[in-house]
């Protein structure tokens, strides 16, 4: 993969500052921020909280409008969010008044589509994340990783162009953690998205990237990328992969603590 | 369940002993026949058994409250929740419109007499509106404060895939603020059936429960109007106990989102 491939997401010095409460002076959270991904491509940002991952990985969703720059999509500038862009929260955001099933093809009955097809798709979407059986449960009932499962497959059915992952497994422990890292790495293969997925975890970041954007706070948004160049599937404790992360601790050790 | 039983049968005799202990002191100082609860269970009894009271049965007193009741009622619900809705969505109004409700929720049942009567004159009309404008204010406030309370990610998410308009309000919105809709609801239906007696002094027709409390005056049949309050209060506690019980059971519970008691 490399920036000579259909583009994706750019972003061209994208600021996006929030009004300042006393002084009056707007706060920056980030600043002149450039940003590539090309198609098919896996990119994590990477950043101590309260740089500004979250917010940019909003832009291109398209839940905020930059102060000024530009992000465009696909060739085209981002006005508001859709389903060509599967975003992944980090609470699951599951609707608690609908099942499983009716979570997952709820954006598919928003486009219109007839049940019989709605049913087939969904129950696709369902069985690709591991979650058969769980069709007629409410997101209640679900453990935090299979609701992360629910989440991932509710955009997955609406296959989406790009999938924009907010620190997903964050709140998960190790093991379901890494299994459903497993479980997203899979579905990438297959199916090829691009993903942008937003992390604090080096280890989590050095696994599934193929370019990792390391982030600070504004001014300087953007500190330098790593092309992570050990090859697929990866082994966790492997000496390339090892490399990669100390590598990431130590540009991460450059940086203030962001408050 | 053994306890509860106890404290409701306590409740009841404290209840029942002291409207003895009150008729018996007023029909003694006064000397007027107070109805006793013996006296008015009686005059219940012969009511249900088909005694007619201003030339009707109390059965077609009760379904003509029961009709008025359900009317104004859905006037305000529909109207309370369409109002809510629009009013969290859209902040230019929601802030040019709130202190209408808040106001409206101010004027007490008697005083829309007047209004109701210019509005619609003698009549079915002037008594719905007297319900359904009692009604209104708590469904309106407590629906627009649900939705506005309705997580902010949820609509994002919502959003995100690609719901618009309608599908996000009957989807998103108004599932998301059902705890709020219930307690409105359920404060609208209570205030309803409390302005029953005042609406009814109006209808003109000469059937329902509020209009037969006020032909008591004339007819001094106390007896019988007690009965009535306490059909009226039965009817309401049943509503209030199984209908909204039974709501919350099936959706907001099984849900398990934050119940607003």
């Amino acid at each position: 993969m490399g920036p000579a491939d259909t583009e994706m997401i750019r972003l061209t010095s994208v600021s996006m500052s929030f009004q300042g409460d006393d002084v009056g002076a707007d706060r920056f959270v980030l600043r002149e921020v450039d940003l590539h991904v090309a198609e098919g491509e896996f990119v994590c940002l990477l950043g101590p909280s309260g740089c500004g991952k979250s917010t940019l990985l909003n832009l291109v969703a398209g839940f905020l409008l930059p102060t000024s720059g530009e992000a465009r999509f696909g060739g085209r500038s981002i006005a508001e969010p859709g389903p060509d862009r599967g975003v992944v929260f980090q609470d699951p955001t599951l609707f608690p008044w609908l099942t499983v099933r009716q979570n997952v093809e709820f954006g598919l009955a928003s486009a219109g589509l007839p049940r019989e097809q709605r049913r087939a798709r969904g129950q696709a979407a369902l069985a690709l994340v591991g979650l058969e059986g769980c069709e007629y449960k409410y997101p209640y009932a679900l453990s935090g990783g299979m609701r992360q499962r629910a989440a991932l497959a509710r955009v997955l059915v609406l296959t989406p162009r790009a999938l924009l992952m907010d620190e997903p497994f964050g709140a998960l422990d190790t093991n379901t953690r890494e299994r459903l890292q497993d479980e997203l790495l899979r579905i990438w293969q297959a199916q090829r998205r691009t993903v942008l997925f937003v992390t604090h975890n080096v280890e989590e970041a050095a696994y599934l990237a193929d370019r990792v954007v390391v982030m600070g706070p504004a001014p300087r948004s953007i500190r330098s990328e790593l092309l992570v160049g050990v090859s697929r599937p990866r082994d966790r404790l492997s000496a390339g992969m090892r490399d990669v992360v100390y590598e990431l601790r130590a540009r991460l050790d450059e940086m203030p603590c962001c408050v | 369940m053994k306890r509860s039983l106890l404290t409701s049968f306590i409740s009841t005799a404290v209840l029942v002993g002291l409207w003895y202990a009150i008729a018996m002191v007023v029909s003694h100082v006064r000397g007027v026949a107070f109805p006793t609860p013996w006296t008015t269970l009686r005059s219940l009894v012969e009511l249900l058994g088909g005694k007619l009271l201003c030339e009707h049965s109390v059965y077609r007193h009760i379904a003509a409250s029961l009709a008025r009741w359900a009317m104004g009622f859905a006037v305000a619900a529909g109207g309370g929740i369409a109002y809510g809705v629009l009013a969290g969505w859209l902040h230019t109004f929601e802030r040019a419109t709130v202190p209408v409700v808040h106001l409206l929720q101010l004027v007490p049942g008697l005083a829309w007499i007047p209004v109701a009567l210019l509005l619609f004159g003698v009549g079915e009309g002037a008594t719905v509106f007297m319900i359904a404008v009692t009604a209104f204010p708590p469904v309106a406030i407590n629906v627009l404060g649900g939705v506005k309370r309705v997580d902010a990610t949820y609509i994002r998410a919502a959003r995100m895939l690609g719901a618009q308009g309608h599908i996000l309000v009957a989807r998103v919105l108004i599932p998301g603020s059902l705890p709020h809709i219930l307690s409105g609801l359920r404060i609208g239906l209570g205030n309803g059936w409390r302005v029953l007696v005042a609406a009814e002094m109006i209808v003109g027709t000469g059937t329902g429960l509020g209009y037969s409390i006020i032909q008591a005056r004339w007819t001094l049949d106390y007896a019988s109007a007690f009965a009535c309050v306490g059909v009226i209060c039965v009817i309401g506690l049943f509503a209030e106990r199984f209908v909204f019980a039974s709501l919350e059971r099936r959706t907001v519970e099984r849900w398990d989102l934050p119940i607003r008691k």
